[in-house]
């Protein structure tokens, strides 16, 4: 049985070039009409969630995933299509909407809950129970804005779970929340599954995506790239589209500037540039250039290096870290007892990962090239990036190849 | 995507809210709302009643009340101007019908019209005036208030959207308005040939009506409440109109 039927959906966003606000502006230009752009947000995605089912929307930043929520939620109304919903939707997208600072937790459970559709009743019967799942008991009657984040996202949590509907609609709710909450959280999505409820998700978290969803939408540009199972959408998010990468929306990208690199000033000054490690690109298990990976698989580093004039037996090194600057891994030739005889020219050399082990998380790579002695030639420091998925329910930043042996007893 | 739940509460709920949180912080906290009227009678008493000294029978009653009748007009539909604005956060969030947003707003500035009324009622019953029966009819004066308020709150809310200097044109407007409506002066100061231009503007007779009913035990004339009734209902359907027409884009527009 479906629960949602969206059908050839279209919803475009006009943007004016020059914007009027006011009146006066209106007055001002003569009332005449601009020429319009129209950035279309969704254009004609469809797809049908049966009853019972966890569906995913993935895609990157502006690539429509909120508004296609919102236009499924009847915030936004459609400029063509039909969206056809079967059961009670939860009206909300984001945890703790309506939440005001300046109230109390309790006031802020009777207005969140209000908002939601609960009755005063509903929420007079249930308000132990939020509170509890909160674990906010000795806190009731404090003001919100004394609470730190994971308080509130636990607060919004709780009383979002006790919405009445047959289909809800999450909007990256589990971006925020400490790990023994998100395992609450968990739990409560196992008993919705358990209750038949029906559950949209967008996420950027592939990990939680993969997790709970039985079939996802890639979005891109409001196009419709992939639907269908979990594993095979993702795999093409991840591995297929590149071209997505590159146009400025990629996280990774962001991230450049949130990693500061600790330069060090002795080793960079002393680089004598005799050779040049003029780039370093990650490659994926297809062989092709990506800034994502997901764990577990295979990944090539291929560092290209220029030499202005002959240098005999460099030795070539790499070392990974995490965003705290915490070192990973790391190795040069010389340690794996290779060797580079000499290079004249130009010279590409792949440091190739059969697996890797990082579990999630964005990795920053130094790579050098030095002497035997010591003497650096090149030496880019945390320079180049990339982002590790997690495609399992594991945590921690490494991943051991483990399982678990239980003897029958 | 309709869901049929009852959306009083919610309407409840949110002027509760609104009213909780306008004097949060301050330490006097809600009696501001009581407080408020009251410094303006004060202010308006001494300029007309001592400095200028107008002569007007009961001319304390007759200013509270017409203040207080002004204030709720005046802040319901600021407060209904800036209603979409100010739930942004949830109506981009969460579906439900617009329209509640604007009733919470009328609600919220009524429950300080009624603490209001209260202080009124006290002066009243200090200033030992005979009570009229016909000051029962000061409710259904106030009934017509809040329809009139709603249906310009409906109008300017939308309107809001789409032109973003209306509430400096409402301001000046209303700043208009209190003087062209009998608050601080009797109705009878204005030359009789300029009173029916005067009575155009629904708030004369609402005002009007309620002096007379509450504090002379008249009943006012059927055709200045024809007239009151009439506008208030035509710009109830235009505000509906144009809110229904334009409040399903709010979304986005906000």
């Amino acid at each position: 049985m479906k629960a949602i039927d969206v059908k050839n959906i279209t919803k475009g966003f006009v943007i004016p070039h020059e914007r009027r606000d006011t009146l006066r502006e209106w007055i001002a230009t003569g009332f005449k009409s601009h020429p319009k752009d129209v950035f279309k947000a969704l254009d004609d995605v469809s797809f049908t969630v049966d009853k019972g089912e966890f569906f995913g929307i993935i895609g990157r930043n502006g690539s429509g995933k909120s508004t296609l929520l919102k236009v499924l939620a009847g915030i936004y109304p459609v400029d063509s299509g039909k969206v056809v919903t079967h059961g009670k939707i939860s009206p909300f997208l984001e945890l703790g909407v309506g939440f005001n600072a300046e109230l109390s937790a309790r006031d802020n459970i009777y207005l969140n809950g209000t908002v939601l559709g609960l009755s005063k009743k509903e929420i007079d019967a249930q308000f132990d129970d939020i509170i509890a799942f909160a674990e906010l008991e000795k806190f009731v009657d404090q003001k919100l804005k004394n609470f730190s984040s994971g308080m509130q996202v636990r607060l919004a949590f709780s009383v979002a779970i006790k919405a009445k509907a047959e289909i809800y609609l999450m909007d990256e709710v589990l971006a925020v929340g400490d790990m023994a909450f998100q395992q609450k959280c968990f739990e409560v999505f196992r008993e919705f599954k358990k209750q038949g409820k029906t559950l949209i998700f967008v996420s950027h978290d592939l990990t939680s995506v993969r997790r709970f969803c039985d079939r996802c939408l890639y979005l891109k540009q409001g196009h419709e790239m992939a639907l269908g199972k979990t594993e095979e959408v993702l795999d093409k998010y991840v591995y297929e589209d590149r071209q997505g990468l590159n146009e400025a929306s990629a996280p990774v990208h962001q991230n450049k500037n949130e990693i500061p690199t600790k330069t060090d000033n002795v080793k960079i000054q002393s680089v004598t540039k005799q050779a040049e490690i003029t780039q370093v690109r990650f490659l994926d298990k297809t062989d092709t250039e990506n800034d994502t990976f997901i764990s577990g698989d295979a990944m090539t580093v291929e560092i290209s290096i220029q030499t202005r004039k002959k240098i005999s037996d460099p030795v070539i090194g790499i070392v990974f870290f995490d965003n705290n600057h915490v070192e990973c891994f790391g190795t040069n030739t010389e340690l794996r007892n290779e060797t580079i005889r000499c290079i004249e020219g130009n010279k590409v050399v792949r440091f190739e990962i059969e697996a890797n082990m990082i579990l999630q998380g964005d990795i920053a790579v130094t790579v050098a090239i030095h002497s035997r002695t010591g003497e650096p030639y090149d030496w880019h420091d945390k320079k180049y990036h990339f982002r590790v998925m997690n495609n399992t329910s594991d945590v921690g930043l490494v991943r051991f190849p483990s399982h678990w042996q239980i003897n029958p007893s | 995507m309709k869901n049929s739940q009852n959306y009083f509460e919610l309407v409840m709920r949110l002027a509760l809210t609104d009213f909780k949180m306008r004097y949060q912080g301050s330490v006097l906290g809600f009696v501001w709302t009581l407080l408020k009227p009251l410094l303006q009678f004060l202010v308006l008493y001494m300029v007309f009643s001592v400095f200028i000294r107008l002569n007007v029978p009961n001319y304390q009653l007759y200013l509270l009340l017409g203040i207080m009748i002004w204030n709720y007009f005046s802040e319901g539909t600021n407060s209904g101007l800036y209603a979409l604005l100010n739930k942004s956060n949830i109506i981009k969030k969460v579906y439900f019908p617009r329209i509640v947003v604007v009733f919470a707003s009328s609600v919220h500035t009524l429950i300080t019209l009624s603490l209001n009324l209260l202080i009124f009622l006290a002066f009243f019953l200090l200033s030992g005036k005979p009570i009229h029966l016909t000051a029962l009819l000061l409710l259904v004066d106030l009934a017509v208030l809040y329809f009139l308020v709603l249906g310009i709150s409906l109008c300017l809310s939308v309107i809001f959207l789409k032109f973003r200097d209306i509430n400096q044109i409402w301001e000046v407007f209303l700043n208009a308005a209190f003087y062209l409506s009998p608050i601080i002066y009797p109705l009878e100061f204005i030359p009789a040939k300029y009173r029916f231009f005067l009575f155009l503007n629904p708030m004369t007779g609402l005002i009007q009506y309620a002096r007379l009913t509450v504090l002379e035990g008249k009943i006012p004339n059927f055709s200045g409440v024809i007239y009151v009734v009439g506008s208030t209902i035509v710009i109830l359907i235009l505000g509906l109109f144009l809110f229904t027409r334009f409040s399903h884009k709010a979304a986005e527009e906000l």
